[in-house]
């Protein structure tokens, strides 16, 4: 439970959309540009396709100028996943194979983190329903998102009314005084959640909701959308064509 | 003409437990209503059965010539609009901006209107720079403006506002007061806080499962019984003036804001020397 902050203090993942310069391309494009890019990237096999899929993700995110600790930060919560099934994978096939699904999740993921660190989260909502996305699915997400840091926010306030109250934690999960505290703690979350959930949807209510989450301004895309998905388009037929040996480049 | 007409309302709760009985009052176009009385009174159930969020058990509501049931609940929300303690409760969209937009965009106003209301309310409740901010980084008193900056966008006839200066600092207060102040819709506040129910209503509801009074605020500070009942203080200026009144044998009207108490004062005061 350590490390909660208040949600004024807490790091969110697209803080810095605002100001990159990929953040005012229909988000549309993107998304459908990089569920593309990975799916492409996910079957590779060769190392040299994977490669230069890796230096175009990466040339992208120099040109995004989203901070790099921002991006390393993010990747880092990655790593652990990507570090366990490439260990598997080395001691199951060898190292040669390992490199592979090591550097191709690993472009796949910096693909995923540039489309959200580069999309306001609601704009990211916005494409995935404008691409069919069910509107009960797209709500919850949203919503939730919307909503977490304020449950991170009680959960913070318990924590500093346990310490008040001079908890001072167990020395491990096996201490039952620790363990019925923190079950507590988490039960009341829920039943808080549940409460918050129902006044929510009573404002919601208030406030004219349907079903549908209406914003303003629509999405438009124009020449330079065009443009990306061109660029995309091209990285993608290339890779594949090193892929499937029509182009050759041996590293 | 009436806004508002209860006529024998009761609401139980899933569980069996009855929150309002007999509930019977009329509230007409444009008045200004407090609502007060102690803790789990019903007045936040009161509230959800005036916004159309909950349907009376037994009796009749009606809201703005709609009856309350089931089918017409949405077209009575339309014209209603309720500020909810927690403002976290109604803030959900990423911007201010887009948030007081929420509202309009649900009337299906097309997108000039809803840009000219949203412009409007923020220029009423002082959130013209908070346009962009995102809501949940800011103070309760800002939070608080940007969701009656929600329901003043969508322009409904009656206001509903639960607990408005609940938490808010002295300044935060004051702004609200002064927002709602020059409001001419019908506004209905659940309140604890007698002070901000005297500045900002004539007529006082004090609820107790039922009504236990109905009529203008003189009327209630002089009911020692109802004020007990409803566990309800008078602000201290009011209680000093009574303490004044009984210990001096004057006798004037409870004065029931600062301005009238010291109109109390002089006038007494003044005639006292004259003596």
């Amino acid at each position: 439970m350590g490390g909660l902050k208040a949600a004024s203090h807490r790091t969110e993942i697209d803080q810095y959309a605002k100001g990159s310069r990929l953040f005012d391309f229909d988000p549309r494009v993107k998304l459908i540009c990089t569920i593309v890019f990975v799916v492409a990237v996910a079957m590779f096999r060769q190392l040299e396709a994977i490669v230069v899929a890796g230096i175009f993700i990466l040339a992208l995110m120099i040109f995004s100028r989203i901070p790099i600790r921002h991006l390393a930060a993010n990747y880092a919560v990655a790593l652990v996943f990507i570090a366990f099934a490439a260990l598997t994978m080395l001691y199951t096939s060898g190292p040669d194979n390992a490199l592979l699904i090591f550097l191709r999740i690993s472009v796949c993921v910096m693909a995923l983190l540039l489309l959200v660190t580069t999309t306001p989260f609601f704009k990211m909502i916005k494409a995935f329903r404008a691409l069919h996305m069910p509107k009960l699915l797209a709500n919850m997400i949203m919503f939730t998102y919307r909503f977490i840091f304020v449950l991170l926010d009680e959960m913070e306030r318990m924590k500093l009314a346990r310490i008040a109250r001079g908890y001072k934690g167990g020395k491990s999960l096996l201490d039952r005084r620790a363990f019925a505290t923190i079950s507590s703690t988490i039960g009341m979350t829920f039943v808080r959640s549940n409460q918050r959930a129902t006044n929510i949807y009573d404002a919601l209510l208030s406030r004219g909701y349907d079903g549908e989450v209406r914003t303003l301004g629509k999405l438009k895309a124009g020449p330079r959308d065009a443009l990306l998905a061109t660029t995309f388009g091209v990285v993608v037929l290339m890779t594949t064509m090193l892929e499937l040996g029509v182009l050759q480049w041996r590293i | 003409m009436e806004d508002i007409g209860f006529n024998e309302v009761c609401y139980s709760y899933d569980d069996g437990h009855c929150a309002l009985e007999n509930l019977n009052f009329t509230i007409k176009k444009g008045e200004r209503v407090s609502l007060v009385g102690p803790n789990g009174a019903g007045k936040s159930t009161l509230l959800h059965i005036l916004a159309g969020l909950y349907i009376p058990t037994k009796g009749t509501a009606e809201i703005m010539g709609v009856r309350l049931t089931k089918k017409d609940a949405p077209l009575a929300r339309r014209n209603v609009g309720l500020l909810f303690q927690d403002p976290d409760d109604q803030i959900f969209m990423p911007t201010v901006s887009e948030d007081v937009a929420f509202g309009p965009m649900n009337m299906g106003l097309d997108e000039q209107e809803v840009r000219k209301r949203v412009d409007e309310a923020l220029r009423m409740t002082g959130m013209e720079s908070y346009r962009e901010r995102v809501p949940h980084h800011l103070s309760l008193g800002e939070k608080k403006r940007v969701a009656m900056a929600g329901l003043l966008a969508m322009s409904p006839g009656v206001l509903l506002l639960d607990e408005p200066t609940a938490n808010l600092d002295p300044q935060g207060r004051r702004d609200l007061i002064n927002v709602l102040q020059e409001r001419e819709e019908t506004i209905i506040i659940a309140t604890h806080d007698l002070s901000v129910a005297f500045h900002l209503t004539n007529r006082v509801l004090v609820l107790k499962k039922t009504l236990l009074y109905d009529g203008p605020f003189t009327g209630l500070v002089q009911d020692q019984d109802a004020l007990q009942e409803a566990r309800l203080e008078l602000p201290s200026f009011s209680r000093l003036m009574q303490r004044w009144a009984k210990e001096t044998g004057k006798v004037f009207p409870p004065p029931l804001t600062v301005d009238e108490a010291l109109s109390v004062l002089k006038d007494k005061y003044c005639c006292r020397d004259h003596h």
